[in-house]
């Protein structure tokens, strides 16, 4: 009789912030369509190591399940992706789950993404609203082909995976890091967004700005939304050398 | 209209970009330029001593209007040296994963910043090799450009040595162009960023081979043999007065 098809794990678990890692590995009975997130959900059910021993489950963070919300982003057999659009059936065996490591680590694949959330802030993130009254006037028209580029970083999930790839951007750096990056070049090129531009390019000229960008280029090359965040980049280079030279012959 | 978490006097604040562009700057104007003269005025040797000899007498006009050495401290050792220095603390910024990222783009990133270390390191050990701002070295001599360095490329660490330092910063130079034109932005989607990088990699293969080929001449020189023919002012040589030997 053929050996019974398995679906075979090995994980890169951590009890807690501080604690130290291991690796443990894990062996369930092959089923059609399993995604990695359904696999881990399984392994919750049955929380029984490769070595029969019963373990604690592994911890994760997951949400949408159709790679939108970014929250359940590891590192899956070297590469920064979404656990739920990694399928079984696509990925080489034994399976390697690491967790993120460019953000604090909360206990086994479960990671801190807030260092991203806090860039979104400082960068404001967001298209100034008029007020509560009517102004009689429709909103701002942008053209079919301005749309389409900026559509393409309305994509961003924020799961923090060009985060994950970038040289610079680690627990040691100041560096905000490609995805906030991206934010600032899609709303400065919106129609009312736009009145915004100087406060958010001045917030990437400081420490840790746009400069400290390597070009090392991996982002683009690991964003699950295939978003031209080296585009957007090498824009704000534009943006900001402009932005230069108004703050030193205007002001 | 400043953020509240930053505080806009902070000296990191208020200079840091301005310290990364002159940074992206410097390596362009002066230390690229430099380069260029730099590799240029090598391989006019190939054209023979006495071209080599006229192109360094040019260079030395300078040095009997008194200037040579303030222009050398002001346009090429300090730049040279605050490139350095922020380049230094730029790697240090980095973490290359060059291993789990094996791009080519993140390979270069990584080569950059190897290939300006190296380069920095060659550049001090050449400096105490050939020039006056690092003594103990063989002293260039401008007046017998090509006999003195011959003698000075005599030895056998020198062809290794050079080539690897002349490789690193040529690299340095023709990807430092290839990113400074991003940083500025100046080329900004995939394809204007192929194609500069189409002329930052003939820039760099012509300068590598200027650099190359007059390391070669150098060492293949037959120091006896040389003379210093007479050179008319158009750098033209007077009939009958070449007498290198090869």
């Amino acid at each position: 009789m053929a050996e019974k098809k398995v679906i075979h794990f090995k994980i890169k678990r951590q009890n807690g912030p501080t604690g130290a890692p291991y690796w443990e590995e894990f062996k369930m009975d092959y089923a059609p369509n399993h995604n990695v997130v359904s696999a881990l959900m399984y392994l919750r059910e049955h929380p029984v190591n490769v070595d029969g021993k019963k373990i604690e489950p592994v911890v994760w963070d997951s949400n949408c399940m159709e790679e939108v919300c970014g929250a359940c982003s590891m590192i899956i057999n070297d590469v920064p992706r979404q656990a739920c659009a990694a399928l079984i059936d696509d990925l080489e065996q034994p399976i390697v789950l690491e967790p993120l490591t460019k953000f604090p680590l909360i206990r086994d694949l479960m990671v801190d993404r807030q260092k991203m959330f806090d860039a979104l802030l400082k960068i404001k993130a967001w298209v100034p609203m008029d007020g509560s009254w009517d102004i009689h006037r429709h909103a701002p028209l942008i053209a079919a082909g301005e749309q389409s580029v900026r559509y393409l970083f309305s994509r961003c999930m924020t799961c923090g995976c060009c985060m994950e790839a970038c040289p610079q951007f680690h627990q040691d750096s100041a560096f905000i890091g490609p995805a906030p990056l991206g934010q600032v070049k899609m709303h400065n090129s919106h129609p009312t967004g736009k009145y915004a531009n100087e406060d958010r390019l001045h917030a990437i000229m400081g420490d840790g700005g746009l400069t400290d960008c390597g070009n090392a280029q991996n982002c683009v090359k690991v964003c699950p939304k295939d978003i031209p965040l080296t585009d957007a980049i090498a824009q704000l280079g534009r943006q900001t050398t402009m932005q230069w030279l108004r703050d030193m012959f205007v002001k | 209209m400043a953020d509240a978490a930053v505080d806009p006097n902070a000296l990191g604040e208020r200079y840091h970009f301005l310290i990364r562009r002159l940074h992206s700057l410097s390596g362009i104007v002066p230390v690229g330029v430099f380069l260029c003269v730099h590799m240029s005025v090598n391989a006019s040797v190939l054209a023979g001593p006495a071209r080599f000899q006229f192109a360094v007498d040019q260079i030395h006009k300078l040095a009997n209007l008194g200037i040579l050495k303030p222009v050398e401290v002001l346009f090429i050792f300090l730049p040279i040296a605050f490139h350095a220095y922020v380049g230094a603390w730029i790697w240090l910024t980095g973490k290359p994963e060059i291993m789990r990222y094996p791009h080519l783009d993140n390979i270069r990133y990584a080569v950059q910043r190897w290939t300006g270390i190296i380069a920095i390191v060659f550049i001090l050990a050449h400096l105490w090799h050939v020039h006056w701002i690092i003594p103990g070295g063989t002293e260039f001599d401008a007046h017998a450009a090509a006999e003195s360095a011959v003698n000075a490329m005599a030895s056998l660490w020198v062809g290794p040595v050079y080539a690897l330092g002349v490789l690193c910063a040529v690299f340095h130079f023709a990807n430092g162009i290839w990113t400074f034109l991003i940083t500025w932005g100046v080329t900004i989607g995939p394809g204007s960023q192929r194609r500069s990088g189409w002329v930052c990699g003939i820039i760099g293969v012509v300068l590598a081979l200027m650099g190359l080929a007059a390391l070669a001449k150098f060492k293949s020189m037959d120091v006896s043999a040389l003379q210093h023919p007479p050179v008319t002012a158009t750098g033209k040589v007077e009939p009958g007065a070449q007498t290198t030997g090869h």
